[in-house]
């Protein structure tokens, strides 16, 4: 497969929420609101790119006996190194991104990824199906993240769309409205992309 | 912390059950959840992992990352406890059921990310909960994992594909119904309070 | 014929030994080298805090602007904070013409997601809360984070702290309720068990430093 292929194939064809079904507790945790998500969805292309291509390079000498373990660390790792450069650099960015470090090192994505692709491909492949299927999880937590906030709190990316005649919808303001959010949009996809038929 | 570990096991199952209340533990569950037989064999495995880790974490914090001082290291060290135990859990699977561990497949590894676990042990640190106190609340949440998962088998079991839209057979129909439960399960917060 | 060394079963641990030195090493080196930049960032933050609960109180009494108080902000510190010793938790005193004027407490609590650091400051008979913020939280970004905004500090400035003796009680209402009972704080919508935290925190902190300023 070409370079191209490959990312066209970890965001679009293959994405790991709307496809495979994975990540989906952040999709859930984040999606309140629009800068969360795209703070969230970057934090998790980064290491999952970096996480990729580092296990990718490992595979031929890891023992099958430590496989995840090994997959674990690194990921564990490379999410942490994300967050303590954050913190000592842009400080602002990390206050938001503080508490969601936990989510990003059990986002079954990376792990999901690292057994699925970079334990079988090199390492150049394993960094670009890293980086498409970051970007394609992103694009699904902006969308779900878009309708919530504009529903929930009236504004878009914290800029006040609805003004105060608007009376918020509390239920987008709670989890469970991901869940439903999250099912049309893979309805919608099902029916218009991968065209589905009954 | 004055809650009894009793009183904590109950809650971790009901009222504040840590995949429907907290949300934690999701992937596995939405995709396993299509047969009742792999459901249950994959909840019991989370109930073990579950209890166990959160015994090992416990201990891992108290007598190796607070006397060191070396508590930033948290995440990378419980993430490797569960990780170590669930390789160890998997190696036992594919050697004594290995249908189960086929039916499982990927499932299995990735019980090592499933949130609900990590967040589990974070949660005994948060609180400061002792070691039984940890225990109960490891199992409590097992147990409340595996409920909310036989529920949705159960539900999907008895679901006539048919009348569901194409689109959304799978996992539209069973994110819809997860939301519903979830809604169902807010209704129990506050009524006991686990802090 | 012996085997290569990666087919020994000892190989697997020492390949996760070998891995884990090495992550963990790089991990270590690298916060160690960060924690510098890390520090003077929280530093200034907390120094910033500490400065902005009192100007107002400090601007009053002696007079002067209180953006200026703000900007100069190691000089307010230098010259009218001091530390405040006879306490469990960090304190300071706010002393003009020799005489502390308020006092300003670093109380902790613990929220849903981990736990909270706050700072409360009162007048030194420990009547009124004059202003309050919490500054170290790991709540819900978008929901229980919501505590640290302007809507929900600034209720508690000009409430009652210890009343006959004891903490007074707050309860919480509706955050877009219009009327207000004394008693009564905003919570945050859809975050009332991270607002309760902070009731809770605030209540068992007074309680506690009250009763530490009687002795």
């Amino acid at each position: 497969m070409t370079k191209k292929d490959i990312f066209i194939n970890s965001a679009f064809r293959e994405n790991s929420v709307w496809k495979q079904i994975l990540g989906i507790c952040s999709s859930l945790a984040v999606t309140n609101l629009m800068l969360n998500s795209l703070i969230m969805g970057l934090g998790v292309t980064f290491s999952l790119a970096l996480a990729n291509f580092t296990i990718s390079a490992l595979r031929t000498h890891t023992p099958r006996s430590v496989r995840m373990m090994v997959q674990t660390l690194i990921i564990a790792a490379y999410v942490i190194i994300v967050d303590v450069f954050l913190q000592a650099n842009m400080p602002a960015i990390s206050k938001q991104l503080g508490p969601y470090v936990g989510l990003i090192i059990t986002n079954c994505i990376l792990m999901g990824r690292a057994e699925a692709f970079a334990a079988q491909n090199n390492p150049i492949d394993s960094f670009i199906d890293g980086i498409g299927s970051g970007l394609g999880y992103t694009l699904v937590l902006l969308t779900i993240a878009a309708i919530r906030e504009l529903f929930g709190f009236g504004s878009l990316f914290g800029i006040q769309i609805l003004g105060d005649w608007w009376i918020r919808w509390s239920i987008m303001v709670m989890a469970p409205s991901a869940f439903f959010i999250l099912a049309i949009f893979i309805w919608i996809i099902n029916n218009k992309y991968y065209k589905v038929k009954a | 912390m004055d809650i009894s570990a009793f009183v904590l096991f109950w809650a971790a199952i009901f009222t504040s059950n840590i995949l429907l209340t907290n949300f934690l533990g999701m992937c596995s569950f939405l995709s396993v959840s299509r047969e009742v037989e792999s459901s249950f064999g994959l909840g019991v495995a989370v109930i073990f992992v579950l209890t166990i880790t959160a015994g090992l974490n416990w201990i891992a914090y108290h007598y190796l990352l607070v006397p060191f001082q070396i508590e930033y290291l948290q995440y990378i060290v419980f993430i490797i406890v569960i990780a170590a135990f669930v390789q160890l859990l998997e190696l036992i699977i594919e050697r004594y059921a290995p249908a189960l561990y086929y039916s499982l497949g990927i499932f299995l590894p990735l019980i090592t990310v499933n949130c609900a676990i990590f967040g589990v042990s974070l949660f005994l640190v948060i609180r400061d909960y002792n070691f039984i106190q940890s225990i109960a609340f490891g199992a409590g949440s097992g147990i409340g994992w595996l409920l909310a998962i036989l529920m949705l088998a159960g539900i999907r079991s008895k679901l006539k594909e048919k009348l569901i839209p194409a689109g959304l057979r799978g996992a539209g129909i069973s994110l819809i119904i997860t939301g519903i439960m979830a809604l169902g399960f807010v209704g129990f917060s506050g009524i006991v309070a686990v802090q | 014929m012996s085997k290569p060394f990666s087919e020994t079963p000892v190989y697997p641990v020492v390949f996760m030994l070998v891995i884990t030195v090495v992550f963990v090493g790089v991990l270590a080196v690298f916060y160690r080298n960060s924690m510098a930049q890390i520090e003077a960032h929280k530093v200034n933050e907390y120094n910033q805090l500490l400065v902005e609960l009192l100007s107002d109180t400090l601007a009053d009494s002696t007079g002067i602007d209180r953006t200026m108080l703000i900007e100069q902000r190691d000089e307010t510190i230098n010259t009218y904070i001091k530390p405040l010793d006879g306490y469990s938790r960090k304190a300071y005193q706010l002393i003009y013409q020799d005489k502390p004027i308020a006092y300003l407490f670093d109380i902790k609590g613990k929220g849903l997601w981990g736990s909270m650091a706050a700072m409360v400051a009162t007048d030194p008979q420990f009547n009124k809360i004059i202003d309050f913020a919490v500054y170290a939280q790991m709540e819900t970004p978008g929901l229980g984070s919501r505590i640290t905004e302007a809507f929900f500090k600034e209720q508690f400035r000009g409430k009652s702290a210890i009343t006959s003796g004891s903490v007074q009680n707050y309860s919480l209402v509706p955050e877009g309720q219009e009327e207000l009972a004394p008693d009564q704080i905003r919570q945050v919508t859809g975050a009332t068990i991270t607002s309760n935290s902070v009731l809770k925190m605030l209540a068992d902190e007074l309680n506690l430093l009250y009763s530490e300023s009687k002795d």
